[in-house]
């Protein structure tokens, strides 16, 4: 499964959870990122998924802009 | 009489003063008492006026009236009480912002394309149509199965405008070339309603957001991720990379901001603008992670993110 790939599917696994705001991934350096809404929410989010290093960074709610 | 200018205009207060009669400025009417009745004008007692007119300020040009319409002013709908930037205008001449500034018909977030243009927007003094919503992008609410990839609406222009130019400073504007990529590392500028033009750091280039309005939300997908944040009415600015337009502001949070591409937007609401090639950016290696942290440095911004790597309690794997 590439980097890619595992995103996708750590995303479906995810994105419903309350305090899960996103996720994304750096191909480039082979790790997957979750955004949460608070620090509490990353007990939601594992170290490693599919071989890949996961990174958890809490960035608030977000919401349009204006 | 420019010596008793001079003299008026040092009484708490005052904020001007006028000639003919003389005619005093006042911020308050509280400081009205302050200013002498009548005063001696070469030799001959003149009565004077007061007039209570407020504080005394700068207009704020990005949210007032301008003609030719430009880039990074206030638009919004005719049909709730909003206000949100204009991105630019296309070659063709039409105006490309956000849905959610000119396609929503209530606050709840019902779709529309019969809303008319404002500028400025509501919010901002409401001022004169300037055109009407062309063709919006939608989504589906509180799924996420369904997910969007824009935020993005094309609308007619009625009044004189520049085409493919954005607002810098008061009386300067910035040229947009065409549409491309940027990377991981890279600095965008925008130009926007609430915070003019300021500059902001790529941290990911195809991330999966979920974005509230109230007790809704909705998923995008395939979004950059910027910071600093950018701030609400600044939904609709355009994003560029040395004039290359590369996206549309359109969410974020007090932490991060967020804008779908300019190629998604191009794809699915037919925006006129021309493909740069060669242009979108090499993208540069480096923590994503720690690209937030360094760019929050950069500009500044208090506090800073968290970051895993052993921080928070975490589930090993999933």
């Amino acid at each position: 499964m590439d980097i890619v790939e595992a995103k996708e599917e750590l995303e479906k696994k995810l994105i419903d959870k309350e305090g899960i705001i996103g996720v994304g991934a750096n191909a480039d350096r082979g790790f997957i990122v979750v955004y949460v809404e608070n620090k509490s929410d990353c007990m939601e989010v594992p170290e490693e998924f599919e071989g890949y290093r996961v990174e958890c960074v809490p960035v608030g709610k977000t919401e349009f802009g204006g | 009489m420019e010596k008793l200018t001079k003299k008026l205009l040092e009484l708490d207060g005052v904020v001007g003063v006028g000639r003919g009669s003389v005619v005093v400025y006042v911020e308050d009417e509280k400081y009205a008492n302050a200013v002498p009745k009548f005063l001696s004008v070469g030799g001959k007692k003149v009565r004077v006026k007061v007039m209570v007119v407020g504080k005394v300020r700068f207009c704020d040009m990005r949210r007032s009236v301008v003609r030719p319409i430009v880039g990074g002013i206030s638009i919004g709908s005719n049909l709730i009480d909003n206000a949100g930037t204009l991105g630019f205008v296309d070659l063709d001449g039409r105006i490309v912002t956000c849905t959610h500034v000119v396609g929503f018909k209530n606050l709840e977030g019902d779709f529309t394309d019969d809303a008319e243009v404002l500028q400025p927007g509501k919010y901002d003094g409401g001022g004169d149509v300037i055109g009407s919503v062309e063709k919006i992008s939608r989504w589906v609410w509180n799924s996420v199965d369904h997910p969007g990839k824009v935020d993005a609406a094309l609308c007619s222009c009625e009044v004189s405008k520049y085409e493919m130019e954005v607002l810098s400073g008061r009386n300067t504007v910035y040229k947009l070339v065409g549409w491309g990529e940027a990377g991981v590392g890279d600095v965008v500028r925008k130009s926007g309603r609430t915070s003019g033009v300021t500059w902001h750091r790529v941290v990911d280039t195809n991330a999966t957001l979920k974005v509230h309005l109230g007790n809704k939300f909705a998923v995008f997908k395939d979004v950059v991720i910027v910071t600093p944040p950018v701030l609400p009415g600044d939904s609709g600015s355009v994003f560029d990379k040395d004039g290359v337009a590369v996206g549309i502001g359109f969410a974020g949070s007090s932490r991060i901001g967020a804008y779908v591409k300019m190629c998604n937007v191009v794809e699915e609401i037919g925006v006129n603008i021309e493909r740069v090639e060669g242009r979108s950016v090499e993208r540069k290696k480096g923590s994503l992670a720690k690209g937030l942290l360094a760019s929050m440095s950069l500009f500044g911004i208090a506090g800073g993110l968290y970051f895993a790597e052993g921080s928070f309690n975490r589930k090993p794997v999933l």
